[in-house]
């Protein structure tokens, strides 16, 4: 009896315990340095980093647009650019011809026809630098016979007599030359096998073997309504053995093109679009045809055992996210048959799958790095690191991995030619140790990283990692989770929507920048524009600093406004009602939205009093926003498609002003639209002083790393000449915060010559132009010293951020919905939105 | 220690108390252990933290500041507006919750026809999925809902109800609906153990029927009631749910509620001002409730022993 009890005691006990074990233990997924892990030491660094080295590519002619790795051996094309604007491909030798000019109705006609050919055009060019478009296979190119500078039957500003001298002047029409090449992995070795195809139509999208050895072109023909494709089969050398056409056996959709193509090793073949994917057995019969449900394709690859895999990306269920799944596909029932969730929320390219070596069926790449996945223990493992290892993630295309663990890959560098690349795993004995500084932001664009890699090259002491929040399910619950886990990275990256610097400065999270620029040698607040400064500093202390800004404001005619600088409510709402009576609207789409928005998008602060939460939607002032905005159109029944555009409605005054996001191009081009005619009014508010700054970016560092000088010296590398100079190249025109690199934009949008700036990059006179439909155009050349006057003067006279306040707009959007529609009084409504706004202020305060 | 009883016919008993043995305690704490444990890490260290929360100026910082929080938000009108309106509709819904269950529980005890049929009836709401719930009072009480409707059709004005006076109104309706099923299956039971003999020596002895409920039912009942009231204490707290489906972050001011303020005052990352509340409202929930273990046991205490 005695023992039965033991025994029974004993079995309870060691449920109890495994019990205890499963609540304590139980985890999720169970990789190893997953996508969305920050790395937060060096040796995690050190774990995930590989050398870089060039590798000597030479023998060829032109630069590489495409490249893969088939069986061991570099096949790449290249493409030879005459030296005059390009603005056709295919192959043929490069040479410039002149064509006469086709009168405007037969032009007119011509690019319509043009514009549809163009709709498959990619950006896989070697020129272009997006991280969307890299593709391991051949890239997808596109045929445009030529284009035409069309302006239609109005030509707007135009004369007659430029007219004629337009029709005159000859179109130049460019041809350019493909090779293609096949190299060792190493680089040595490069000979120049025949181009498949002569047809200045075919377009080569992908590359690959068959099971018999020859090679297998995939080629689209994009210049009629839909594109053609055909497999150009061609001996070792190139030379065309026998094409076959496709098109009735592979449909991959009115909209759709062939993103991913590849032979695997039973000799089908894969071709996918982002919705569909078709396998061809070996005598190009049609023997499976998969789509993708939720989602789309993104990539498509062969693993280590030669399975067909599919990247595809599904809807997380929130429609701002998606995730990302690896499914293996049964070549021969032609289904999926596994389904493995990537810790990713999306692949980076076309050729993001590539075939594992070593200990990984396959690896894939993403924006942070390169990760191997192991199927058996579905397990993802992080490779390596694109900013731990100093590589720009952009430019990389060619992506192969080698037997010794190594991967090479081609590149664009800074000087606009291609490169190849070889990443070795580095000792991490040789890694440096260096402090490791975190850099976190809701989203960190190319921008950013890029810089966080310029900065981890030349600094000895730091090391920048990033932290993208983006790649969260939600974003700002996972920051708000690490903020009360006291994981906040030591930078802080901010935006104007939703992690905005006034959020993190009621917490305390940031620090005051202005003891460090004092003592800084390099950096002082007189090396900023002084307006900007005087906007951002909080309680004369400066917490946070960012790299360029734009002005938000509102243009109208000075004659009619003649020197206002600024009005409140009632002098816009009295002006606009005056101009209705003559047929002028204040706004291009004319909806209740687009009034109650304008009115107050800028004015918030009018109405809500934060020191003692009093609010005053209930007067008077704000009924009146109400029943001007409802004098609007309704949003849902507002025909959308015939609109005036705004610089034709301006020009036959039927509108009178205009909302804009000011930089130096945006003055000019307003300027030429009201025909020189142009003031800033900016939004009506009580302190009649409605010109913005909006900043789109913003760095500050967390009030209590324990890093402070090492992410001070991060920052100050964003905000230093050089540092300012490159960014701002990224960002377009928005107008940089530092004296002197505004100074270089001021003299680089005046110049009427091309020079060298003084970091040795060439400029070019200033050459824009804006087109709205077939009939109105602008063209934009060198700013005048009256626009640039113009421009300096709005600048510097903005020293207030931008109020905006999304909750409170939301508010009263909603409730305004009922009085718009009738069914309240506007007594009502404002009573609403007081009481409802009440709330949100006093809890916030 | 013996306690010692004395029976009807004068003989004593003694009854020791059993020790445990030393081997028998730890195992009992064996076997406690891992719901000890999970209570700790889920429910009271999180408490603890929250209390520290409470008296530091934001988490950043982490400096003491006392009472700070509490003060500040006692002086907080969105906190008051929110603690006065959630008191106002506790105050109503659950007592409606208790008395109406109870009614519809004495009813369905009776021997009437479709009995079976009328309590699926009343339990089938608990079934509804809340988004479900949400879109049938959507529909009727929207300002082009059902029930303009035919307030129009009377000759009435249509009014928005979840934007006006009446709006805790509609949510009293919403709470009552979805939860007097329940209630009512808890009463059931308890009145089918009551004990049969002791009614009907009532019944003998010309106790009416009021008397009977009065007297010897809710006595018995006592601590059903009890139960029922702090669950429906507890789901009227829950009520926010179907509220902010309803309505949003920011309701009309009469459906702004408590855990609106604490959601909302999450979302802005003002955990001390978050913390506050949470502590506030524990204490008064720890009273409420206290006042009600009293009250229940002063007046059961006849059938309780």
């Amino acid at each position: 009896m005695r023992r039965k009890e033991l025994l029974k005691r004993t079995g309870v006990a060691m449920m109890a315990v495994c019990m205890a074990f499963s609540m304590t233990g139980c985890k999720k997924g169970g990789n190893k340095n997953g996508n969305n892990t920050a790395l937060v030491s060096m040796d995690e660094i050190k774990d995930v980093t590989f050398k870089e080295t060039d590798v000597e590519l030479t023998g060829y002619v032109g630069e590489i647009s495409s490249a893969k790795e088939i069986d061991g051996k570099l096949y790449f094309i290249t493409v030879e650019y005459p030296e005059a604007d390009v603005n056709t491909y295919g192959p043929g030798v490069g040479k410039i011809e002149e064509v006469k000019r086709e009168p405007l109705a037969t032009a007119a006609t011509e690019a319509e026809t043009e514009t549809s050919s163009e709709e498959g055009e990619t950006e896989a060019q070697s020129e272009e630098t997006s991280e969307d478009t890299t593709e391991a296979e051949i890239s997808e190119e596109t045929s445009a016979e030529g284009s035409t500078e069309l302006t239609g039957e109005d030509y707007g500003e135009m004369s007659d007599e430029d007219i004629s001298a337009q029709e005159e002047e000859p179109i130049q029409s460019y041809v350019m030359d493909y090779k293609l090449y096949t190299a060792n992995l190493d680089g040595t070795d490069v000979k120049e096998l025949t181009y498949p195809t002569d047809e200045p139509t075919d377009n080569i999208v992908g590359i690959d073997k068959t099971a018999d050895g020859d090679l297998i072109f995939l080629a689209g023909d994009y210049s009629s309504e839909f594109t053609k494709y055909k497999f150009i089969i061609a001996d070792e050398n190139g030379n065309k053995k026998n094409e076959i056409d496709i098109n009735s056996t592979v449909d991959m959709g009115d909209d759709s093109y062939v993103s991913n193509f590849f032979v695997d090793d039973k000799g089908n073949i894969v071709l996918s679009s982002d919705e569909k994917m078709f396998i061809l057995g070996k005598d190009y019969k049609k023997k499976g045809e998969l789509k993708a449900e939720n989602g789309y394709f993104s990539c498509c690859g062969i693993t280590k055992d030669n399975k067909v895999v599919a990247g595809v990306e599904e809807s997380a269920g929130n429609e701002a996210t998606t995730k990302a799944f690896v499914k293996v596909v049964d070549t021969d029932a032609g289904k999926f048959t596994d389904s493995y969730p990537i810790d990713t929320t999306y692949f980076q390219g076309s050729d993001s799958i590539i075939k594992g070596t070593a200990d990984y069926d396959f690896y894939y790449k993403t924006d942070k790095g390169i990760f191997g996945y192991i199927i058996a223990e579905k397990k993802t493992v992080k490779v390596l690191d694109f900013i731990a290892s100093d590589v720009a993630n952009t430019n990389i295309y060619g992506l192969a991995p080698l037997s010794d663990g190594s991967f090479i890959y081609m590149t664009y560098g800074d000087d606009a030619k291609s490169h190849m690349k070889h990443l070795i795993k580095a000792d991490p004995n040789e890694v440096a140790n260096k402090e490791v500084i975190t850099f976190g932001s809701m989203y960190s664009d190319f921008t950013i990283k890029n810089a966080a890699i310029e900065f981890n090259k030349k600094s000895d002491k730091y090391k920048v990692i990033v932290k993208d929040y983006s790649d969260e399910e939600d974003p700002e619950t996972k920051f708000n989770a690490d903020l009360a886990a006291g994981n906040i990275p030591d930078v802080i990256g901010m935006d104007s929507y939703s992690s905005t610097p006034d959020k993190y400065l009621a917490k305390n999270l940031l620090e005051d920048l202005s003891p460090y620029m004092e003592k800084d040698p390099d950096i002082n607040e007189s090396d900023f524009l002084p307006n900007y400064i005087k906007a951002t500093k909080k309680n004369d202390k400066l917490y946070y600093l960012a790299t360029s800004f734009n002005i938000s404001t509102i243009a109208a005619r000075k004659s009619e406004l003649g020197d206002k600088t600024g009005w409140d409510v009632k002098e816009f709402t009295d002006m606009a009602k005056e101009k209705e009576k003559s047929g002028e609207r204040a706004f291009t789409y004319d909806t209740r939205s687009s009034r109650l928005n304008m009115l107050f998008a800028q004015s918030s602060g009018d109405y809500v009093n934060w020191e003692t939460g009093e609010t005053k939607f209930d007067t008077d002032d704000f009924k009146s926003i109400l029943e001007y905005a409802k004098g609007g159109e309704d949003d849902e029944s507002f025909n959308w498609e015939n609109v005036e555009e705004m610089p034709q409605a301006i020009q036959n005054k039927h509108l009178f002003l205009s909302e804009m996001n000011l930089d130096f191009e945006q003055v000019e081009l307003y300027n030429k639209i009201f025909n020189g005619d142009m003031t800033f009014i900016g939004y009506p508010t009580a302190d009649k002083n409605g010109t913005y700054i909006t900043i789109q970016n913003s760095y500050g560092i967390y009030s209590k790393s324990d890093k402070k000088d090492g992410a001070w010296e991060f920052i100050k590398s964003l905000m230093t000449k050089e540092g300012q100079y490159k960014i701002s190249r990224d960002y377009g025109n928005s107008i940089p915060t530092r004296l002197d690199v505004f100074d270089m934009k001021v003299k680089a949008v005046t110049a009427t010559e091309e020079y060298k700036d003084e970091f040795g990059n060439d400029v070019y006179p200033f050459e824009s132009g804006y087109g709205w439909g077939e009939n109105f155009s602008v063209d934009l050349k060198p700013l005048t010293d009256e626009e640039v006057k113009m421009t300096k003067d709005i600048i510097n006279n903005t020293t207030k951020i931008s109020t905006y306040n999304s909750q409170i707009f939301t508010i009263i959007s909603e409730e305004a919905e009922a009085f718009f529609k009738g069914d309240k009084t506007v007594d009502e409504v404002a009573k609403i939105i007081n009481n409802r706004v009440s709330n949100y202020v006093n809890e916030n305060r | 220690m013996a306690k010692v009883f004395t029976t009807d016919d004068g003989k004593e008993i003694k009854v020791k108390k059993r020790h445990h043995s030393k081997n028998e305690k730890i195992a009992e704490y064996a076997f406690l252990a891992p719901s000890l444990i999970g209570l700790m890490i889920f429910f009271i260290l999180p408490f603890f933290v929250i209390i520290y929360y409470s008296g530091i100026d934001n988490i950043v910082n982490a400096e003491f500041v006392g009472l700070d929080n509490f003060t500040a938000l006692l002086h907080n009108s969105a906190f008051l507006d929110a603690a006065k309106n959630t008191a106002t509709f506790s105050a109503i819904a659950v007592p409606l919750a208790v008395v109406i269950s109870l009614i519809m529980a004495v009813i369905l005890e009776k021997e009437i026809p479709m009995r079976s049929q009328f309590r699926t009836f009343f339990l089938s709401p608990m079934m509804v999925p809340v988004a479900s719930v949400v879109l049938i009072w959507q529909v009727l009480f929207d300002h082009h809902g059902v029930i303009n409707e035919v307030v129009n059709f009377f000759g009435g004005t249509a009014t928005d109800w979840l934007e006006s006076d009446y709006s805790q109104l509609v949510i009293v309706i919403l709470f009552l609906w979805k939860n007097l099923g329940y209630n009512m299956i808890l009463f059931m039971s308890a009145l089918n153990a009551i004990p049969k003999d002791v009614l009907e020596v009532a019944t003998l002895d010309s106790a009416s029927v009021l008397q009977q409920f009065r007297y010897i039912k809710l006595r018995y009942l006592s601590s059903t009631i009890l139960f029922v009231a702090i669950m429906s204490l507890i789901n009227s707290f829950k009520v926010f749910r179907e509220v902010y489906l309803l309505t949003g972050d920011y309701p009309y001011d009469k459906l702004y509620m408590l855990q609106h303020f604490m959601n909302n005052t999450f979302q802005s990352l003002n955990y001390q001002k978050l913390s506050a509340a949470a502590i506030i409202m524990a204490l008064v929930m720890c009273v409420v409730i206290g006042a009600l273990f009293y009250v229940e046991n002063w007046y059961g205490r006849d059938v309780e022993g």
